[in-house]
């Protein structure tokens, strides 16, 4: 009898055991993320939002190190100077890859900048407790984002998938035209032109009515409507030329009168870690400054020099030089006037090496954390646009020649006058004086497709063809 | 029951009646080292007739003729079998026994002994494990298990990576360890002194019960319990001298002024710096260095026939061939066990361990070795000139020349990790009625993990860093595992035997994660995190809930059958797919037991055994299966910077991955089990691998993956172990015991997936996945040889002679992304391990030996050694590079233009085969007469040993290590398996000399 009380009690304990292993138990939500049904609920949380729709602008992908590796070389601005990396000099050489870590990076990263607008603009329905002209302002960012990112990739790819929502779909989207796409892009930038801000009712750093009118202008001109892009760019007003161009590459010059959109940068946010920028975290700095004339990875292609005039000051402002006979000017000196580059000290061989957007003038040596802002759009790039949308749609020549000797009158240009006549010789002028003002500004691989007829697209990277089956 | 009883007491009778001369034998058994052993079966052969040994080893048997013999047996030594003769007292030694088949063998919930397992079980005894000194218990598992494979790291207090069966698995291949009945991971925190024994099971029937996490097999590592009899006190101390394996061919000062003039053209440092042209470091020599290590480990055990304890403390201090990385560690154990009655049984175990590591370094996707070799020799080590005092390359004057000081990197950047681990047990078991019994255990798991990261602002020239990094992360990690088990086992007509366990458990874990970080630009004078730093906390919870059941039973210790079945829910799925169901079945035949075997002369043991099973994983992750909203995405630049916003992709389908495993396996002993030999077939379908999927990149998500169910694999293999034991009793005995394995792995599917990349090196992906081919093979262009003048390069537009010539794989005349192919396998065809001992006299010795053959290295310190990419330091190599006047060369010519020939190719795949002497030792142990003298005879033991570790290494392969343990590098990789075979200039194994010693009293 006593042994049967002990087996019952044991089975008490036993069934005890089991009863306490409740299947709740196993019931466990991540406590460390947000739940998005729960979001949007405040002015800060969807301002938050509308930031990382921003962030993906700063990163390895975008203008912290390849949109700038993969428009200048591809574009030809530059040659290999030291021994570049295999998917830079893919690049130079047109023949980038589906593997090339540039490719991957600049896809990916624009295309998460797209979905976080995306996921902003899905969840309109859920917003509470935001006034409604704070809505439409924020909504205006990430449309403006959006459209940007895709002007980015559509320039560089063509045909893609063209995604509008964060929903996702099994096995991926097939591609979209480019038409399409850049329907889209006009679509969000009407928008953003509506609902935006002006410069001066704006945060500096965010979207702009003056940048997204300046930015529809742009795609439309790139996609072949001149006529469009002439009327949307007589909207951006409220911006000058900065009398001393190289202040457009200087932190000193950051948000001057010339400039329209910017990718902010902050050295001292810097951890030496600028290859693993990937729009999250607080340390955003841009890798150009050492990989241009810190290692000497690229130096201006011969091409781009010889397009300078004799003594345009710009040759100086872009470049360092130890030959003045090249043209006319030089700058020999850095860090502060005390050091001379010599022969030998220059990079790799003695030909000219970038100073546009180095910190060099300022220090003895270049550092990877480089926090120059990126100027994505500026006045000068408007004017610019605008000769040519007046000629491209059949205006008139003198206006767009206006525009064009504006650029060279700048203060510290002052070039002479050009006064040319023709359609050809306009658009020509046009295009010579893109190549020198906007040299390694991420314009030449643009202009080429449309001056030169250069139909060039990178592949679609693998980071796409390993998941997607609908292509 | 009273028919046996009947039968006995005939039996009895009988005996007495006919047997005429009689008389009493007794006598006392004692172990080797003299200790008497209690409860050893004395049985008179065939009679029923037995005895047990008491407490003192003493035991008696009346009625004894001198024709009888009598059979001495103890689980876990060699049975000994005497004819009485004219004997009246017979004093017995048993020798622990090597080989022996009733050698208890551990598995999940219980105990079984050698001859009763029917699945695949490697074991590593206690002498094996500090016969050679380890500093991490998996690393006594090297060579000593057959298909167990184990790549050390040099890295001091850095796990190695253990597979078990091979890798078949994308994630997380790390087997299961369970340490005392409790699942546990940080294996450095366990001190090797304090193991009884180490079981590695390895297919499913085993395995299973462990089901739910038993894919990579299961590590049971049982720790020392105290014996009854005297108390017993044991010292062991060692020391060892470590040097680095070998040294690389670095161009030196002159070497490298002579090549750059005729390369890059010299750098403005030699006109502007002439004291530069004089200078020559050597910097191998400033990063390596001679490191001692020593261990101390004292314990002390003993007990009653009522409680038994053993406790121990243990110090090890490791100083590592890398300046400023070591590891030290101080553990203390305590376990112990008592019977209250006869029924009731308590326990516990306790272990803590304090540890500290020093870390080596990287940056900027560089490791320490390959900023080393990078490092000019013109550059001083120190320049006091400099912030922080480190010499440099200059942007200007060096040609943007960026190796980082790697002296700096250690000495001047604090990168450590202290680990305080608390892991241990309480037990109760009571037996309700005969043959049924209860067990309660609660095992915990606690450790804190603190990481100290300090790099200070420095300026070395090109490198420098403006404000200090500080980084401090605090891991809080708890696990609580409740155990219920009720066992029945009893004996039904004499051979009828039945064992039944029934398990209910449940598991669960937390780890609180507190991380803080802060670049202060003010002063190097704070290592701590002080004012606006940034603060995450994370908490990860795991919980899982599990029954289990298990039949084993023996037809008379001839045909064995066992299966077993385990429900496991698992926190880590979404509702839908929480429980999965885990069976095995085994059978086994012990042929030797039957008529037609059982009085050979030559076999002496003779098993057939087979299982089928199916384990089970939950991958290593938790909260996969949804997808919440992160912080994180920030804009610097406006004045609130804050970003958030959605992360990944949600899969609420996610569920468990499936191991269908078969196990085929023969064991046989000859000539008395003095030659053994075992050998095993293994069949491992994996399905349902969770596998991180690439995301649709236009999706946007900026998680690169989803986990998701997506792929299978299949692993086969075979695994052997030869063991041949001379021992006669004479002054000289030896053993060698040789034993080998293969693991061929295969991807049978990949779902809708072409491939997978992993492991980015200088832009490209090394590894990939792809169906029909093994894990992460190495993918690129395969190179045939060099142009030479006058050859086509139409095919390779920037290629002129003195490049790399690539294989046209398409013959479409360009060489493109399209010719890539496998060029390499990181797996290798087999795996083996060499044990050879021998004793004469009082000395002992024994040589070791391990290899790996067949695999493939993806060698990236060649790229830096021989690749001239940029102004670096290069490998002597380079100056035999192919030259107009040098065409026969291997090394390609020089050029600046272009990097195609360090395209991602063969040029730097190496063969990884090697055999190491892991480990040479002598050993002298001083005489049980010599004891005897000493102190009174307290002393029991004594035993002086040098040994030599990695003494030397066979292996065409050119880098310091061909055994390459986890890199520090490791961008863009899927897992931790992803990077295998790939040297990133991993921190290399030293060769060392040690000297120990061992008392016992």
């Amino acid at each position: 009898m006593k042994k049967l009380k002990i087996i019952l009690t044991g089975l008490v304990l036993v069934t005890g055991a089991i009863l306490s292993c409740d299947d709740s138990d196993l019931e466990l939500n991540n406590p460390n993320q947000l739940s998005p049904t729960t979001f949007f609920k405040s002015s800060a949380q969807l301002e938050a939002a509308v930031n990382s729709a921003y962030a993906f602008l700063q990163d390895v992908g975008n203008y912290g190190r390849y949109q700038f590796y993969i428009n200048d070389n591809i574009g030809g601005e530059n040659y290999a100077a030291g021994n570049l990396e295999a998917d830079k000099v893919q690049m130079i050489n047109l023949d980038v890859d589906e593997a090339n870590n540039g490719n991957n990076q600049f896809w990916q990263h624009n295309y998460q900048g797209i979905g976080r607008a995306n996921f902003v603009i899905d969840n309109e329905l859920s917003f509470e407790n935001i006034d409604a002209s704070e809505i439409s302002q924020r909504l205006g960012e990430v449309r403006f984002l959006r459209a940007l990112y895709y002007f980015h990739i559509v320039t560089k790819y063509g045909e893609v998938p063209l995604v509008l929502s964060s929903e996702t779909v099994p096995g991926g989207r097939p591609k979209s035209s480019v038409v399409d796409i850049y329907s889209a892009i006009v679509t969000d930038l009407q928008f953003a032109t509506t609902n935006l801000p002006s410069k001066e009712a704006q945060e500096q750093g965010r979207a702009t009515s003056g940048a997204a009118w300046a930015l529809l202008g742009k795609a439309l001109l790139q996609s072949g409507d001149a006529a469009g892009a002439k009327a949307a760019l007589a909207n951006v007003t409220g911006y000058s030329l900065a009398g001393d161009y190289r202040s457009n590459f200087t932190v000193a010059g950051e948000h001057n009168d010339e400039s329209v959109f910017e990718v902010h940068y902050d050295e001292s946010t810097g951890s030496g870690d600028s290859w693993n920028q990937n729009g999250q975290g607080n340390s955003e700095t841009s890798f150009r400054a050492m990989e241009y004339s810190g290692w000497y990875n690229v130096k201006p292609s011969q091409e781009l020099l010889d397009e300078y005039e004799d003594g345009d000051t710009r040759y100086a402002a872009n470049f360092y030089s130890i030959d003045a006979s090249d043209n006319g000017t030089m700058t020999n000196t850095f860090n502060n006037g005390t050091q001379t580059f010599v022969s030998g000290g220059i990079g790799p061989d003695d030909n000219p090496a970038w100073r546009k957007y180095q910190n060099l003038d300022n220090r003895g040596s270049e550092t990877t954390d480089s926090g120059i802002n990126a100027r994505v759009l500026r006045y000068a790039d408007v004017l610019l646009m605008r000769a040519e949308s007046e000629i491209r749609s059949g205006g008139v020549e003198s206006v767009a020649l206006g525009y064009l000797n504006e650029v060279r009158a700048r203060t510290s240009v002052s070039l002479p006058v050009i006064n040319v006549s023709g359609t050809q010789a306009i658009l020509e002028a046009i295009e010579h004086e893109r190549m020198v003002e906007f040299a390694g500004e991420q314009s030449r691989y643009l202009d080429k497709q449309r001056f030169e007829d250069f139909s060039y697209l990178m592949p679609i990277p693998n980071v796409e063809l390993q998941a997607n089956t609908n292509l | 029951m009273k028919l046996k009883l009947t039968i006995f007491f005939l039996a009895m009778v009988w005996t007495q009646s006919i047997v005429a001369q009689t008389k009493t034998v007794s006598g006392t058994v004692s172990d080797a080292s003299g200790q008497p052993i209690p409860g050893v079966t004395i049985l008179v052969s065939g009679t029923s007739t037995g005895a047990t040994s008491d407490f003192d080893g003493n035991y008696s048997l009346q009625n004894i003729n001198a024709s009888n013999q009598l059979v001495f047996s103890y689980i876990g030594m060699e049975t000994k079998t005497i004819i009485v003769g004219d004997q009246t007292t017979i004093n017995v030694t048993l020798n622990e026994s090597l080989q022996a088949l009733n050698e208890v063998v551990v598995v999940g919930y219980g105990k079984t002994t050698r001859r009763l397992v029917t699945g695949a079980i490697s074991s590593v005894k206690s002498e094996d494990i500090t016969k050679t000194p380890v500093v991490s218990v998996d690393q006594a598992l090297q060579g000593n298990a057959p298909g167990v494979t184990v790549t050390n790291s040099g890295s001091p207090g850095t796990n190695p990576q253990v597979q078990i069966r091979g890798l078949g698995t994308f994630g997380n291949s790390q087997p299961l360890y369970v340490i005392d009945g409790v699942v546990s991971g940080g294996l450095n925190e366990i001190n090797p002194n304090d193991i009884e024994s180490i079981d590695v099971l390895k297919d499913a029937s085993t395995a299973s019960i462990y089901g739910s996490r038993a894919s990579n097999g299961v590590v049971m590592i049982t720790t020392k319990k105290g014996k009854a009899g005297k108390t017993k006190i044991t010292l062991d101390s060692y020391v060892s001298v470590q040097s680095k394996p070998q040294t690389l061919d670095l161009l030196d000062s002159s070497q490298f002024q002579s090549f750059v003039n005729e390369t890059y053209g010299l750098p403005n440092r030699y006109t502007t710096d002439a004291a530069s042209t004089q200078l020559n470091t050597d910097w191998q020599d400033a990063v390596f260095q001679t490191a001692i290590m020593h261990s101390t480990n004292l314990g002390v055990s003993g007990g009653s026939d009522t409680a038994v304890f053993n406790i121990s403390a243990g110090y090890l201090d490791q100083e590592g061939l890398i300046i400023e990385t070591g590891f030290e560690r101080a553990t203390l154990r305590a376990n112990s066990e008592f019977k209250l009655g006869d029924k009731f049984k308590i326990g516990q175990t306790l272990s803590i361990a304090d540890s500290h590591k020093d870390n080596e370094e990287q940056s900027g996707d560089r490791s320490l070795v390959e900023h080393m070799i990078k490092s000019l020799p013109y550059t001083p080590i120190y320049n006091p000139a400099n912030l922080g005092g480190y010499g440099g390359t200059d942007t200007t004057l060096d040609n943007g020349s960026d190796a980082e000081n790697p002296v700096r990197l250690q000495e001047l950047q604090t990168n450590e990790t202290d680990v305080l681990k608390i892991l241990g047990s309480v037990y109760a078991s009571y037996e309700i009625i005969d043959d049924l019994t209860y067990k309660f255990q609660y095992g915990f798991d606690r450790a804190t993990v603190e990481n100290k990261i300090f790099r200070p602002a420095f300026s070395e020239g090109i490198n420098n860093r403006t404000a200090a990094d500080i980084r401090q992360g605090t891991s809080i990690f708890s696990s609580n595992t409740f155990t219920n088990s009720l066992n029945y086992s009893k004996t039904f007509n004499d051979v009828h035997n039945l064992d039944l366990l029934a398990v209910v458990e449940k598991f669960e874990t937390t780890a609180r994660n507190n991380n803080s970080q802060i670049t202060n630009p003010l002063t190097n004078a704070i290592e701590l995190v002080q004012g606006d730093g940034q603060i995450t906390n994370q908490l990860f919870e795991y919980s899982l809930i599990s029954y289990v059941g298990r039949l084993n039973y023996n037809y008379d210790g001839k045909y064995l059958f066992s299966a077993s079945i385990r429900r496991d829910g698992s926190s880590r799925f979404g509702a839908n797919n929480r429980w999965g169901t885990f069976p095995s079945v085994s059978l086994g035949w012990i042929l030797s037991e039957e008529d037609f075997l059982k009085d050979s002369e030559s076999i002496s043991n003779l098993k057939l055994r087979g299982s089928w099973g199916i384990t089970g994983n939950d991958g290593s992750n938790d909260y996969v299966f949804e997808s919440g909203l992160i912080q994180g995405y920030n804009y610097v630049g406006f004045a609130n910077p804050t970003g958030i916003s959605n992360f990944g992709s949600a899969n609420p389908d996610l569920k468990w991955e499936e191991a269908t495993q078969i196990n085929i396996g023969l064991d046989l002993g000859l000539f008395n089990n003095a030659l053994t030999m075992s050998f095993e077939y293994f069949d491992i379908d994996n399905e349902d691998l969770i596998v991180p999927i690439p995301n649709v990149a236009s999706d946007g998500l900026a998680a690169g993956f989803t986990q998701r169910n997506a792929a299978s694999t299949k692993t086969n293999g075979i695994e052997m172990s030869i063991g041949y034991n001379h021992n006669t009793g004479g002054d000289f005995s030896w053993s060698a015991n040789l034993n080998f394995g293969t693991s061929k792995n295969e991807v049978t599917d990949l779902g809708d997936l072409g491939f997978i990349e992993s492991s980015i090196f200088e832009g490209e992906n090394l590894s990939r996945i792809t169906e029909g081919e093994s894990l992460f093979y190495f993918y690129g262009l395969q190179t045939d040889g060099l142009f030479q003048q006058g050859d086509d390069t139409s095919a390779q537009p920037n290629a002129a002679a003195g490049d790399i010539r690539f294989v046209d794989q398409n013959v479409d005349g360009a060489i493109d992304g399209d010719d890539n192919v496998k060029i390499g396998d990181p797996f290798p065809d087999f795996t083996f391990g060499l044990n050879l001992s021998a004793n004469y006299k009082q000395f002992d010795f024994s040589l070791f030996f391990s290899g790996v053959s067949g695999n493939d290295i993806y060698n990236t310190t060649l790229y830096d050694l021989e690749g001239m990419t940029r102004l670096f330091n290069s490998g002597t190599a380079v100056l035999n590079r192919w030259t107009p006047s040098n065409t026969n060369a291997s090394v390609p010519r020089f050029t600046l233009d272009h990097s195609d020939n360090v395209n991602r190719s063969d040029r730097f795949i190496e063969d990884g085969s090697y055999t190491k002497l892991r480990n040479l030792t002598i050993g002298y142990s001083l005489k049980d007469s010599s004891l005897n003298g000493i102190a009174n005879g307290a002393l029991s033991k004594f035993r002086v040993y040098i040994s030599g570790q990695n003494l030397f290494t066979i292996t065409d392969y050119s880098g310091y290590d061909p055994e390459i343990g986890g890199s520090t590098v490791t961008p863009n990789q899927l897992s931790g398996a992803a990077g295998i075979g790939i040297d990133r200039g991993n921190y290399p194994q030293p060769r060392s000399i040690l000297a120990g010693i061992q008392l016992a009293f």
